[in-house]
Order: C-alpha cells, then structure tokens, then sequence
C-alpha cells in the first residue's frame, strides 16, 4: 500500500506496459460501450448489457479494463449497479465520436 | 456564542480553501481554469458556508475541545469547523424505499456541481485542447509513440504517482487493442497526455522526440554519400641499382 503513494519517473508506466499482454486482434466492445454511455449517460449495468448484446465475459472483461483505465465510474450496492463515463471518458467518447465523421478532432 | 468577525471570515476561508484542494485535485492540467469558472467559485460558496454552519453549531454546543484557553479554543473551533463541514458535505445515507436503495446526502449535490463545473472547463478549454492536440499530434505514429511519448513526459514531469501512471499504461493498452485509426489513436493519446501532464510538456515531448516517434512519408530517395577527396602525394624515389652480390 505504501508502494502506491511512491512516485518515480516512468518506471511503473514502463513495467505496467510490458506486463499487459499484447492484444492479439482488435476489439469494439470497449469503444461501443463507451459511445453508448456518451449518448445515455449514467446507466444500470444489466440494461447497458442488454443493449450491447453480448456475453457476460467480454461485458465484464471490457466494463473491468475501461474502469481500470479511469474512462468510466461505477456506483454499486446490495441491489443496483450503474455505470457512467468519467470527465475523461467523456473526452474520449467526443473524441471517437467526431472521428466517425472526419478523423480530426 | 458569537465570536469574533475574524474567526467566521477564518472558518469560511479554511472551508473555502480545502474545498479547492478538490477542484486541484480533479482538474491537475487546468486548475486555474477551473476555478475561473461560475460553477467553482460556486462550489467554494458551498463550503465556505458549510464551514460557517459547522462553526455555528459548534458554537451554540460551546465545544471547547478540552481547552480551557478561550482565545486557544476559539481557533481549534474554526478549524474543527473547516475540516468537519467537508466531511458533512461529503457523508451519503443508504435508505431503502420500497425494494430499491437509495443514497440521499450532500455529495450528490456536489457532484452535480462538479459536472457542472466540467463542462464550463470543457467549454472554456475544448478548442484550446483540440488546437494543440490536432497540431502536435497530426504526424505522430501511435505505434511509435505510444510508450516513448508518455514515458518522455512522465520523465520531464517527475512527479506522476504510480497509480496515475498505471492508469496511463492501461489506457495505453486499452488504445492498442481499440478498433480505431491509428490517427485517432495518436489523438487520443495526445489528449489523455495533454489532461496529465499539460500542453507545455506535451508540446516539448512530441518536439523533442521528434522524427522517432512521427509517420515519416515513404519516399525513394537514392543516398548520397559526402564524396571526399584525398590527396595522395608521391614523391619520386631515387632509384637505387640493386646490389650485385
């Protein structure tokens, strides 16, 4: 715990970069997940699996990677989870989202 | 009860000042931008007046914190109040209504003034950031960049903790597996790096790794090697008959 206050210059980043495995083939979920969360906003997690219609897995797998990234919040207790994107995953979802149409930002 | 009209001005300035400890945590990048915007200065009022509350009631109780010096615990009581009033602030009761649960208190109040407050950054800084990435980032390869950029930049700015620079990698990893252009790859890159670490170290970053990191247009082009031209000086030997043995 005392390890995670410490700061060094890029050590961790580099470490952190190398230990996650290299994506063997590109994915949509992560990004559709974000555009639905930019045009819905703060969501039920069961509803926004249902939209994205996909297994439990690859759901959880990318709503996990996408929190882990700092890109969305969620808000769970006994009963309810929701999902929402965070100021930064905002500017990611605009991002993409205007990169649809032209690629510039 | 009343106090002196120094230790209230003193309870809403420390309640005001830990309040924008929050607004320089989540805007690191911008935090003078951030707190040059309504819904701020709003979000100040909010605990500068929390902080006076909470010095009223500690007032009418006379809590006096063990302290039998009046002038002593008039001051422990102001800053009781500054640290108490944001922890009032940010409390969130469970209820239950019914089947469904529900958080009722103070804190989503303040988030709601904290989305306020992103968008009038996001309004204030959008083109800004956009100018700045769209131009430091057009030519930059995100295969390239993609470790050498971040790990550059963390390097000039030194003092990024573990956790954000763990985040960093994920989203990294996150950009590499994403099914987008490698344009918009670059961009995003760019504008998670410029919310970090700010434009000044990002436009230096990209500036200083230069061509190592940039989509260099394919040309044939033919090499050419500096010619250089050595003299050689041979100067005339006298000849010598061999030797008849």
């Amino acid at each position: 715990m005392e390890q995670k206050q410490q700061r060094d210059d890029f050590d961790t980043f580099l470490m952190s970069v190398q230990k996650m495995s290299k994506p063997q083939k590109s994915e949509t979920t992560t990004t559709r997940i974000m555009a639905t969360l930019s045009r819905i906003g703060k969501t039920d997690v069961v509803k926004l699996m249902t939209m994205m219609r996909i297994s439990w897995s690859e759901f959880s797998e990318s709503v996990n990677s996408l929190r882990e990234a700092g890109l969305i919040d969620m808000d769970d207790d006994d009963k309810t989870a929701t999902v929402r994107l965070t100021r930064e995953g905002r500017r990611w979802a605009v991002a993409m989202s205007g990169s649809s149409d032209d690629e510039d930002i | 009860m009343a106090g002196t009209i120094w230790e209230w001005v003193a309870a809403g300035f420390l309640g005001a000042v830990i309040g924008s400890a929050s607004i320089f945590t989540r805007y690191r990048d911008e935090p003078d931008n951030a707190l040059r915007t309504w819904p701020a200065l709003f979000y100040l009022l909010v605990n500068a007046l929390a902080s006076m509350l909470a010095f009223l009631v500690i007032r009418i109780f006379g809590w006096n914190f063990g302290m039998d010096d009046p002038l002593g615990a008039a001051w422990l009581q102001v800053l009781a109040a500054g640290f108490g009033a944001i922890t009032i602030l940010r409390i969130s009761l469970p209820f239950k209504i019914g089947e469904t649960s529900v958080s009722i208190g103070l804190n989503q109040a303040l988030e709601a003034v904290f989305v306020a407050v992103d968008r009038a950054v996001d309004r204030k800084r959008g083109q800004q950031r956009a100018k700045v990435v769209n131009e430091k980032m057009r030519e930059v390869s995100f295969e390239k960049a993609s470790v050498a950029l971040p790990a550059y930049c963390f390097a000039l700015l030194q003092n990024l903790s573990q956790t954000d620079q763990e985040m960093f990698a994920r989203r990294v990893n996150l950009l590499r597996s994403a099914d987008l252009s490698p344009r918009v790859k670059s961009y995003l890159l760019g504008l998670s790096l410029l919310n970090l670490v700010g434009d000044e170290i990002l436009k230096t970053g990209v500036d200083n790794l230069g061509d190592e990191i940039k989509d260099l247009p394919v040309t044939t082009t033919t090499t050419l090697t500096t010619t250089e031209t050595v003299s050689v000086t041979v100067e005339p030997q006298p000849v010598v008959p061999a030797e008849s043995e």
